[in-house]
């Protein structure tokens, strides 16, 4: 017997119906009770869930994109990183690179090997890109010019350096580079010049004298990039 | 006791209770189930998807023209004897949980799309019409 229908003994009919109902009003409230805390705890965890790493992978995201952006500080064009650059990371100088990452744990690394480590970054939220490592290569040619006899790089390049040293009597008055004069002077050119040449053609050099040039007195020197594949990862955790 | 009635009162408050409670647990269900969860997949895809079309863009050609895209699309026999080195192209570049599809003006290198996987895309203007790149997790 329970204590509902103890106080309810003596009573009338609609009383007791009344007891009945306080105590399944009171079972109700308690279920309504723990259905609402069951809620409030998911929501609160729905809500930190998805607060919790925002702003991480929100800096992750920008540190990324302007590590890979074609003038960033680490990188020769659009998504292609210097090794040089690359490899001489040093936290002080990546701040200072990149303010952004001030005051923040970040992980850089490239192929999963860390270049450089700020703060105590292990978890946290990770951007990955694609990217490609150049490394600068220097080729030298030396062949003999004269009329109708051109240099054609193998590779292509962005720019050349030229050292101009003709035999006594010999003028060298113009250089071009797929036709283009680069340069030029009439009094003879002498001494060593760098050439900017497009990176979207193969390049052509000419050389105009008055005479023959052997071998070794026009040195071109081009920088072809070689470059690998890698992939990219910034983590930023907290 | 009047059995009827008695019955009445209890059901009544009971029935409140689970409605109540059904309410209460479709609130919490909405926010257990359908809250979105920004894992960031797709920007993440879209980021290879940039990435790809970027280095494709600028990478230089096998034999001639100005860019390896720029080659690749000059003509329809162009593209189908580079068709299968760009394609060993992008499997090199991308990572390798990726899979990808490149539609060119001539036609598609890669893989079938799967339907309903998460897809980034990337579209890259070349002279001869717009070359669109897209990964997804394979």
């Amino acid at each position: 017997m329970t204590a509902a229908e103890v106080r309810g003994a003596g009573r009338r009919p609609s009383e007791q119906r009344g007891q009945a109902n306080l105590l399944a009003v009171g079972v109700a409230l308690l279920l309504v009770t723990g259905a609402l805390g069951v809620a409030v705890a998911f929501s609160d965890g729905a809500f930190a869930g998805v607060d919790r790493t925002a702003g991480d992978r929100r800096l992750a995201d920008s540190l990324a994109a302007r590590v890979v952006a074609s003038d960033g500080p680490l990188a020769a064009r659009e998504n292609v990183l210097r090794r040089d650059a690359v490899e001489n990371l040093t936290p002080a100088s990546f701040e200072d690179a990149f303010p952004a990452a001030r005051g923040h744990a970040v992980r850089v690394a490239l192929d999963g090997h860390t270049l450089v480590r700020t703060g105590d970054a292990t978890g946290g939220e990770t951007v990955r890109r694609i990217v490609l490592v150049a490394r600068r290569q220097s080729r030298t040619y030396a062949p003999a010019f004269g009329a109708g006899v051109d240099l054609t790089l193998p590779r292509r390049t962005g720019a050349l350096d030229l050292v101009v040293r003709p035999p006594p009597g010999t003028v060298v008055r113009t250089v071009r580079a797929d036709g283009r004069i680069v340069l030029r002077d009439p009094d003879g050119l002498r001494g060593a010049y760098r050439v900017r040449v497009s990176r979207y053609r193969t390049t052509t050099v000419a050389v105009d004298a008055n005479g023959s040039l052997p071998a070794g007195s026009v040195r071109v020197t081009a920088h072809p990039s070689v470059t690998e594949k890698a992939t990219l990862a910034v983590t930023v955790d907290g | 006791m009047a059995e009827g009635s008695a019955r009445g009162q209890l059901s009544l408050a009971a029935i409140e209770a689970a409605v109540g409670v059904l309410l209460v647990l479709g609130v919490t269900a909405g926010f257990a189930l359908s809250v979105p969860h920004p894992d960031g997949s797709v920007q993440q895809l879209d980021a290879y998807a940039h990435d790809a079309g970027t280095v494709l863009a600028t990478a230089p050609p096998r034999h001639g023209g100005a860019t390896r895209l720029s080659e690749v699309t000059a003509s329809r026999a162009r593209f189908e004897r580079e068709r299968a080195s760009l394609r060993r192209r992008l499997v090199r570049t991308l990572p390798a949980n990726l899979l990808f599809r490149v539609e060119t003006p001539y036609g598609p290198v890669g893989y079938p799309r799967p339907p309903g996987v998460a897809v980034g895309t990337a579209t890259i203007a070349t002279a001869n019409g717009p070359v669109t790149v897209e990964v997804w997790y394979a």
